[in-house]
């Protein structure tokens, strides 16, 4: 089994009690949990403080470019589905210049999951405005306040499609590791939001008002993941009161699963050796 | 080499079922034996507008269009304003009078008028109008005196296998009652086809899309995502249905960045993959290249180039996205660019375009044109024992694992190319970067690592351009000549016939073509010489910005000696075209 050590690689560049090493960890945890191999996990980033993850944990990773890292996971799944593929990543990377591929990875419904790393604000480019910033939220380029409404991304996940959304907190470790874990096994489009404090630069939406926040959805009243309208209520209520946990799961259709249960071979494992295989295609455009 | 050609254009309103008329004349001369290829002129709408579909039947293979017409099939008057100025004297002109109430007739040539009923005779034989265009095929067949043999091969091999036998039947009754028509029209002229003919046992008929699909799947393709863009979507629908086949998968992304971005992923994880757009697709995924070229993934992008800027023209060709394949990205990127001239270079491209993106770890940008994608040619058959798969410096488990070595994502290898591993495999495990990184792949601001990584990756380039996959130029004519024509992609058919025109017109052989078939490595040493060689050197080129012509006096001070030949109106350069341009210029 892995320890937590060795799947650890160098020494991370965050801020001292960011809420980024915990997501880190919980990952760690989820990958040991779960026994994966080393080499059969790959982590995707988009670029941010938040989608410098995979330069800090030891399997492959794939470290792209601003919030393009979803389509980047979708391709390595798709490419070699036995590949377990954890996509992480800032808000302002996937909920402002990634959202559009979040919708769509959502309802593709690919076997990855997404952590969205949520501490409300741009980080690396040092306090500046993002899509999840709370209304009134005074940043470097909102001095009077946020005017625009904040992306529900619980909602939006939702909505979009995904079969499995839940929902973790940086301070939280033990709870998100298996959250993860759950959502790593789950086949389809898993989306995990975590809210995950930037110390440096939110000073409004803290390791505090995040406590004071969040209840433990599981202990409702009722709770009943498989519901959609359970998880719909929770997440309408998202700015007021964090729901932790699972919300939502249901089991439907994996894109090109049909495809795959057909073709066991992986298309990055096809042997290609023979270009002559396929010189059948040729034929229909030949002399009757 | 093309012996005499018959020309045959069919104008009429969009969704008249010309294209579909063409397609069996197309099959009809393909099987007589006949060389040929198509030239497509249709608006980018589904119905209305004015469309034309014109063959080339010719005694060889030939690849450009031709700007006279033998044969003008008028379905409506809008047909004249577009064809009369290919008319000659010995055209003839055939007119459906249901549509065509005035004839506008050219000036300084007088064809032949005939006026055939089309949609009258089939709407009173077959109860529908709808066999109008098989009765016009059996009109062209009766001037042309095609055998029959050939005929009920062409209509069957398009119309059996989607529609059936009664339909066949309706079909092949529809064109006896137009060559019986014709033959019973007193005096009516007949023209010859070329005597030449092409082996057609050993020939396909194919378009530039087909054939890149074809050759993508052979070169090991097995990966694509794509978005739909004229006039590159059928090689991404192809792909959907053949890929899966092959153990491939496709996915429909939603929009072009999404679509080079999984590819990317795709090649990261170890599959051949590509997608395929045309110039917007290309720009917008104008970032992800250069993630490609940072991070060394192998990725082909395949351009089907329309005019532009913008939205341009989406289903008119042009060869303007030479600049933003070659430059495009912030930034010192390796990649290589790649043209194809006809669809035996698609084919061969597309392969090949997959070893260049694994050996040098890089992506490959293969540019074709409207012109060529969406065009029937016939050529001689695919070579596929031609095709070998190389995968460069990816490793095996085995490699990877052995006593001793450690495995370096990035080594700073001597020719650039650093040894790679694929997720999955034990031993190979590292990070695939975007940002500057050291040699394992981790993130670096090092000065000194920076300077050593960049040169690294960018002497990739150098390697490549003697690589044997990477396609040289070509040369036509004789090197004696005292000019040269620099040419890319589609041109290349037509000024190697515009040189035959030209000599058959003056008897001298004064000019020798180069067609550079790699513009990223660009052949320098080759181009310097050409041109050293050559008093004038024009270097033709679909665009206004004469951006071929920009590449080779970035590479060789020779300057003076060049001379644009442009054409940026949508329009394919006819091989007359450019010899009359080049006899101007050298007059
Ligand atoms: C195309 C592009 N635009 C802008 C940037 C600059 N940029 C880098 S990270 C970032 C936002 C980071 O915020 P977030 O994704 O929320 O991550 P965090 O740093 O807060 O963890 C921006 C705007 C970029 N790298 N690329
Ligand atoms: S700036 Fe904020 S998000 Fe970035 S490392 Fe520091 S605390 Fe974490």
């Amino acid at each position: 089994m892995l320890t937590t050590n060795e799947l650890t690689y160098g020494k991370s560049t965050w801020c001292p009690g960011c809420g980024h090493y915990a997501v880190l960890n919980a990952i760690q945890r989820a990958v040991i949990e779960l026994g994966l191999k080393k080499e059969e996990t790959v982590c995707v980033s988009g670029i941010g403080c938040s989608s410098k993850l995979p330069e800090y944990l030891d399997v492959y990773g794939f470290h792209t470019m601003h919030g393009r890292s979803l389509p980047h996971a979708q391709g390595v799944k798709l490419a070699n589905p036995e590949l377990t593929v954890i996509n992480v990543g800032g808000d302002g990377d996937g909920f402002a210049i990634g959202c559009g591929h979040f919708v769509h990875a959502a309802r593709r419904n690919v076997d990855i999951t997404y952590i969205l790393m949520n501490n409300q604000i741009y980080s690396l480019t040092k306090g500046q405005t993002s899509p999840t910033s709370d209304r009134g939220f005074i940043t470097k380029t909102s001095p009077e306040g946020a005017e625009e409404a904040p992306v529900n991304t619980l909602l939006m996940a939702l909505t979009a499609g995904a079969t499995f959304v839940g929902c973790g907190f940086s301070s939280e470790v033990t709870g998100l590791g298996s959250l993860i874990a759950s959502a790593v096994k789950h086949k389809g489009f898993s989306f995990i939001n975590v809210m995950s404090p930037c110390v440096t630069f939110n000073k409004l939406n803290t390791y505090d008002s995040y406590k004071k926040q969040s209840y433990k959805f599981e202990e409702t009243t009722g709770y009943d993941p498989q519901s959609y309208e359970k998880a719909i209520e929770a997440a309408l209520g998202y700015f007021e009161r964090k729901p932790l946990g699972l919300l939502f799961k249901t089991e439907t259709s994996v894109f090109k699963e049909v495809h795959m249960s057909e073709h066991p071979i992986a298309p990055a494992m096809q042997d290609i050796s023979d270009p002559k295989k396929h010189s059948n295609l040729m034929e229909r455009y030949l002399r009757h | 080499m093309t012996s005499g050609s018959i020309n045959i254009a069919i104008g009429g309103e969009a969704g008249d079922g010309i294209l579909s008329a063409g397609e069996i004349l197309c099959k009809i001369f393909f099987e007589s034996g006949a060389g040929l290829c198509t030239y497509k002129n249709f608006p980018s709408r589904i119905r209305g507008g004015h469309t034309s579909y014109s063959i080339r039947a010719a005694g060889g293979y030939c690849s450009s269009r031709s700007c006279e017409t033998d044969i003008l099939v008028a379905f409506d008057e809008e047909t004249f304003d577009f064809h009369n100025g290919e008319l000659k004297d010995s055209s003839i002109v055939i007119y459906d009078p249901a549509k065509v109430k005035n004839i506008k007739k050219p000036e300084g040539c007088s064809p032949t008028y005939y006026e055939i009923p089309f949609a009258e005779l089939a709407s009173k034989n077959f109860s529908k109008h709808l066999y109008k265009n098989t009765v016009m095929v059996g009109v062209i067949a009766a001037i042309l005196n095609i055998e029959d043999a050939h005929i009920v091969k062409g209509l069957s091999a398009l119309i059996k296998a989607k529609k059936g036998e009664d339909v066949l039947k309706i079909n092949m009754s529809a064109c006896e009652l137009g060559m019986e028509h014709y033959r019973k029209i007193e005096g009516a002229k007949r023209l010859a086809m070329p005597s030449g003919k092409i082996d057609a046992a050993d020939s396909l008929m194919i378009t530039g899309n087909e054939a890149v699909t074809l050759g993508a799947i052979a070169g090991g393709c097995r990966f694509i995502a794509a978005y739909p863009i004229s006039p590159a979507t059928e090689i991404f629908e192809m792909m959907c249905s053949e890929l899966p086949k092959a153990g491939g998968t496709a996915m429909q992304a939603e929009d072009e960045i999404a679509a080079i971005c999984a590819a990317i992923g795709a090649g990261f994880a170890g599959a051949r993959s590509m997608t395929s757009t045309s110039g917007p697709g290309l720009s917008l995924m104008a970032e992800a290249i250069g993630l490609a070229g940072c991070a060394e993934v192998p990725v082909v992008i395949v351009d089907a180039q329309r005019p532009g800027p913008s939205t341009g023209l989406p289903t008119k060709t042009e060869q303007g996205d030479l600049y933003h394949a070659i430059f495009c990205s912030h930034g010192d990127i390796p990649r290589i660019v790649i043209a194809a001239a006809d669809v035996g270079e698609c084919f061969e491209f597309a392969a090949n375009a997959f070893n260049l993106a694994e050996i040098y770890q890089c992506p490959v940008i293969l540019l074709t044109e409207q012109v060529i994608a969406q065009n029937k040619f016939a050529a001689p058959k695919f070579d596929y024992s031609n095709i070998e798969i190389n995968r460069g410096r990816l490793l095996s488990e085995a490699e990877l694992n052995k006593p001793g070595y450690k495995f370096l994502r990035y080594e700073f290898a001597s020719d650039g190319v650093s040894p790679r591993a694929i997720p999955s495999q034990a031993g190979g495990v590292h990070l695939c970067n975007g940002n500057e990184h050291l040699e394992s792949g981790r993130i670096t601001e090092d000065p000194e690592l920076r300077r050593k990584i960049t040169d690294k990756r960018m002497k990739k380039i150098e390697a490549a351009a003697s690589s044997k996959y990477l396609p040289a130029p070509k040369f036509y004519g004789d090197d004696a000549a005292r000019y040269g024509v620099i040419v890319m992609g589609s041109n290349t058919g037509a000024a190697v016939e515009a040189i035959d025109i030209i000599s058959a017109k003056t008897g001298r052989r004064d000019f020798k073509i180069m067609q550079t078939r790699s513009l990223m490595p660009f052949c320098v040493e080759a181009a310097a010489e050409f041109i050293s060689k050559r008093e004038k050197v024009f270097v033709v080129e679909n665009n206004y910005s004469a951006q071929l012509c920009g590449l080779v006096k970035m590479h060789i001070p020779a300057h003076g000696k060049l001379v644009s030949v442009l054409k940026y109106d949508g329009m394919s350069f006819a091989a007359a075209e450019i010899a009359d341009r080049l006899m101007t210029e050298v007059r």
